[in-house]
Parts: C-alpha cells; structure tokens; sequence
C-alpha cells in the first residue's frame, strides 16, 4: 500500500503533465476552501445597478444578469464541483467495485447474473443511464449526483472483475486459502490492496469525467437550480447572452475545462506510472 | 461471415429484451402516481383525468399485464404516446431521428478524419515538437465541455466574424457546421490520443520488427503492417462514440436550439413525460447496440485473426 502511494507520488512529481495538473487542482481546492475570504463579493446579492458590467478593475470576470460579481460567483462554485465528481465517482467507485469483486472471486451463477446485469446496463450510453435515473428521482444537483455515480457503475464493475479474476489465480491467494484463511480474508488483505492502483488510476481519470457529465446535466436544466453557483448553470445563464455579454458564459465554463484537465493530467500521470508502456 | 452475423442478431436479441425491462422496472420505480407527477404543471388537475390517464396508460393493471402490453406493444414498434406533445412516441422519434444521425456523423466524420492522423503522426514522430503540440490539443480536446466550446464557437464564427449562423434549424449544410464541431472536437482529442497509443503498442509487435527486417519501405511497414491492427481498438472506441454521441448530442442540440432526440429526451424527462423517456431511451439503446453490432462486423474484416465460427 505505501509502496503503491510512494511510486504513485513519485511518478506526479517527476511529470511535467501531472505536475500541471496538482498545480491546477491545488489552486481550485484553495479558492475554494477559502473562497469566502478572497471573494471580493457575496455569490448570491444581486444589483441591479450593476448589471451585466463587463470585466473591469472592481469586477475582474464581469457580473451576471442579476448584477452578481462572477468572480465571487465562481469562487464559491470551486468545492461544489469538486464534491460532485467526488461524491458520483465514489458511488460508481463503490457500488461497482463490489459487484466486480464479488462477481470475480465467487464466479459461477453469482458472476454470470451480476454481470449479465452490467452488461445490460452498459448497452446504455453513460448519459443515457443517468437521464433515466434523474426522470425517476427528479430534477435536482443531489440527485444528479446519485445519476452520475448509478450512470459509472457498470464501468467500474467490469474494471474490478477483471483484475480480481487475475489476482484470484496469484499464488499468494492459494497459498493463504491453503492455511485456512477464509473469504473475507482473503479478500480484505489480499485482493483489495492489489486492486487499489488500477481502480485509484481509473477513478482520476473518470473524475473529469463525472464533473464534465454533471455540469451538462445542470446545464440542460437538470441538476443544480438557481441561485447555486454551479458552473454548468451559471454557463447555462449566459447562453442566450453569448453575443451580448461573452463573460457571463465564458468564466464559469473555463472553471470547468481548468477542472477536469487537472484531473485528466494527474490521472494521465498516474497510468503512466502504472503502464509505462502506453507512455 | 454470414453465419457469424446471423449468430450475433439472435445474440443481440435477448440483450434488447433485458434493456426494455430495465427501462420498463426503472419506470415503475418513480415514486408517486406517475399520473399526478405527469398532469402537475399543466393547470388544475381533476379526479377524472387522473383516472382518464391511468386507464390510457393502463396504470391500475397488475404489474405483469403492464409489463406484457409493455413488451408486446413495443414489439410492434409502438412505444405508447406522449403526453406533452399528444402523438405517438415511435412518430415523434423517428422525425428527430434523422437531425441526430446527421449530426452524430458529421461529428465523428470530422473526429476521425482531424483525430486518426494526428494520433499515427504523433506515435511515427515520437517526442517530436509535434508529437507534444498534438497532445497537448488531444488533452485540451478530452477535456473541454462541450456546452462551453459549442458556445465559444458561437461567440467567434457567428456573432463576431459573422461567418455561420448561430441556430442551426434543420438539415443545411452552413449551420451543421459548429454543431458537427463541438461534437467531433472532443471526440478527436479522444482517438488521437487511443490511436497514438494503439500505434506505438503495435510498432513494438515483431511482426512489423519482421516487416522492417526483410527490406521493406517504411512506408509499407506503417500502413500495412502496423496501422491496420492498431486501428482495432480504435474501431471499438468509435462504436462506443458514435451511441454516446446519440445520447450525448443532447447538450450541443441545445446549445444551437437544434431539433434532435436529445433534446427531446431532456424535454421529456423536464415535462415527466414518461412514455415519451421511455420509448426515447429505448429507442437509443437501440442505436446504441446496432452500431456495437456493426463495428462487430468491421472487426471480422479488420483482423483476419479474429475468427468466428
């Protein structure tokens, strides 16, 4: 496990790529954190005096629609991002690692209805999927989540069979099912640390991902509802303006590329350390 | 060839029977009488027509009768009808459909002929300046949302140069352009990135070792030898693609106020018009898993290997 952390700590430093990435992320995690302190205004008072002010030396990205300093506005909406490709890989990360971890070691009936299952649900398009999900839950950022995380379940569960399905045959799992050491075991010491880097390496990458799909949800209008400072909404406000004020649209939308290409850097940097063959 | 492809329609069969169950068990799972949630928003609602539209849609059948009419009904290509638009859902679907197909195939038209060389160029010059400009725009490409770069194209071509119109109404030419962009930009980036990767695997094969050994022209050696077999997985990718772009095309619709299925699956799930979610869905796994089926059928001709009996 340290082994694992040190060499994938290793490979973030030593990659221009990655490097780019954590600079990009560290800066959106501390804009967020402290997003309350270095705004220079409150994300959700409106002025109508200051309208669709462009950006100028008192607001560096313009205001909205409703006078509210986007700035402030996108400030505000960093850790909102952040949590949504967090919390939807996590469930995609959870729900389908164990249903690859139990289809793989088990095998038998047990994998072959799990995974008839999963592949049913992959002849969904990820969108798709989590569209259906959002009709049955309803409109709303929480459950744009769940959507997102249900929509990567799948993925995550043919990834984790796979490498179970190779770990199950290693010699050091016979060797600990010959002494007697039960299931649970078995799994928890030695096929779960084994399947920690590809999954770790597979869940960066899908977290730009996860982040790009929901902020296109609440873009259509599905997820997050106003007066939120989510990115994909706050885009959304501004399309009908785009010839007439660029900046409404603009900044939050950039917010969201600078988010994902972090994350598509660190994970890029991470499989190379994992695979150095597809460098 | 013909027995294999025979063998994958029966195959097909069964996985589009376990797709219209889901979506028909995912449809029931909404909480609430779907009656109410589909009649709220539209004005006062009466005791009567809640009932009128639970007899329409057969809602106080007993879960199996609704599932069999499900079945049967969607066999004979009726998927019930909206609510919202008042018209069959098979109608509504098939006069998007072609809005879709347009622009699903421009856009992957342009992403494999801006994103196939610029990934076999990038892996035959590796670490060259261009192999590093080239993923550095692939990287840019994976990344970039798609409402977003559908609206800064907008912002440039249509209102500051003036160059291509801003909404995109139907099958013309001009206004597929930006539309075909957005979609196809980030799929570029995509299999640019899968072909590099694909190219330089294959390079390394002794069989092109081999090629190159016996005196070939490199020329020959790349096209022959190496492109085609690292063209399989890209293949597969672009299957993949080409369904998520069906789906996916929902957000670059409504950037250009473009009809299309998308946009009618967005409107669908917005107005909780369920019959027309779930014949839509449907209807896109659909395209989705005959267009997995075809690519099925490239391979056979891509990789002589891969033999089907």
């Amino acid at each position: 496990m340290i082994s694992i952390l040190a060499q994938a700590f290793r490979s973030l430093t030593s990659q221009k790529g990655a490097r780019l990435g954590c600079l990009f992320l560290g800066v959106l995690l501390l804009g967020g954190i402290f997003a309350s302190h270095i705004s220079p205004y409150d994300p959700l008072t409106q002025s109508i005096r200051e309208r669709l002010v462009p950006p100028s030396s008192e607001h560096w990205m313009g205001t909205d629609r409703l006078g509210r300093d986007i700035l402030s506005r996108i400030l505000h909406g960093c850790l909102i991002s952040l949590r949504i490709g967090a919390v939807s890989v996590g469930i995609g990360l959870l729900a389908g690692g164990a249903i690859g971890l139990v289809a793989g070691f088990y095998g038998g009936w047990v994998e072959t209805v799990l995974m008839r299952l999963i592949d049913a649900l992959l002849a969904f398009p990820g969108i798709l999927l989590a569209l259906v999900v959002i009709s049955v839950l309803g409109v709303g950022l929480e459950n744009v989540v769940i959507a997102v995380g249900v929509a990567w379940i799948p993925r995550f569960a043919r990834l984790a069979r796979g490498n179970v399905l190779s770990i199950r045959e290693e010699v050091y799992v016979e060797a600990a099912r010959a002494v007697g050491c039960h299931d649970l075991r078995i799994i928890m010491r030695y096929i779960l640390p084994n399947l920690i880097g590809p999954m770790g390496v597979y869940s960066t990458l899908q977290l730009g991902n996860a982040i790009i799909t929901a902020a296109g949800l609440s873009f259509l209008g599905l997820g997050a509802q106003p007066p939120m400072p989510e990115w994909g909404l706050m885009t959304a406000q501004g399309r009908d303006l785009i010839g007439l004020a660029w900046w409404v649209s603009t900044f939050p939308g950039m917010a969201v590329l600078i988010a994902v290409l972090s994350f598509n850097l660190i994970g890029d940097g991470l499989r190379d350390a994992f695979d150095p063959r597809l460098r | 060839m013909l027995k294999y492809t025979l063998k994958r329609v029966f195959q097909l069969l069964p996985v589009l029977f376990l797709v219209a169950s889901i979506v028909f068990l995912l449809m029931r799972l909404i909480p609430g009488d779907p009656a109410m949630l589909m009649l709220s928003g539209q004005g006062a609602v009466t005791p009567e027509m809640i009932q009128e539209l639970h007899d329409k849609l057969g809602l106080d059948d007993p879960l199996h009768i609704q599932y069999l009419n499900f079945i049967g009904n969607a066999l004979q290509g009726d998927f019930g009808s909206s609510n919202r638009l008042k018209a069959p859902v098979f109608r509504i679907l098939i006069r998007q459909f072609p809005y879709t197909a347009e622009l699903a195939a421009a856009g992957m038209l342009l992403s494999v002929v801006i994103g196939m060389p610029l990934g076999i160029l990038s892996a035959l010059k590796r670490g060259s300046w261009f192999d590093s400009v080239s993923m550095v725009v692939a990287m840019f490409g994976v990344s970039v949302p798609l409402f977003w770069f559908g609206l800064m194209l907008l912002l440039l071509f249509s209102f500051r140069l003036g160059w291509l119109p801003p909404t995109s109404s139907g099958l013309d030419l001009r206004s597929l352009v930006l539309p075909a962009v957005t979609l196809g930009f980030s799929q570029a980036g995509l299999i640019a990135r899968l072909t590099r990767s694909s190219m330089l695997e294959t390079l390394r094969q002794d069989y092109v070792v081999t090629a190159r050994s016996k005196g070939l022209r490199e020329r020959n050696v790349t096209l022959r030898h190496a492109l085609r077999n690292a063209l399989i997985p890209v293949v597969t990718v672009l299957g993949l693609q080409l369904g998520t772009m069906f789906a996916g095309a929902a957000v670059t619709e409504t950037v250009f106020s473009r009809p299309g299925i998308g946009r009618v699956i967005v409107n669908a799930v917005v107005w909780k018009d369920y019959p027309l979610v779930q014949g839509a869905v449907l209807f896109s796994a659909l395209a989705f898993l005959t267009v997995n089926f075809a690519v099925d059928i490239v391979y056979a001709w891509l990789d002589p290997r891969i033999h089907y009996t």
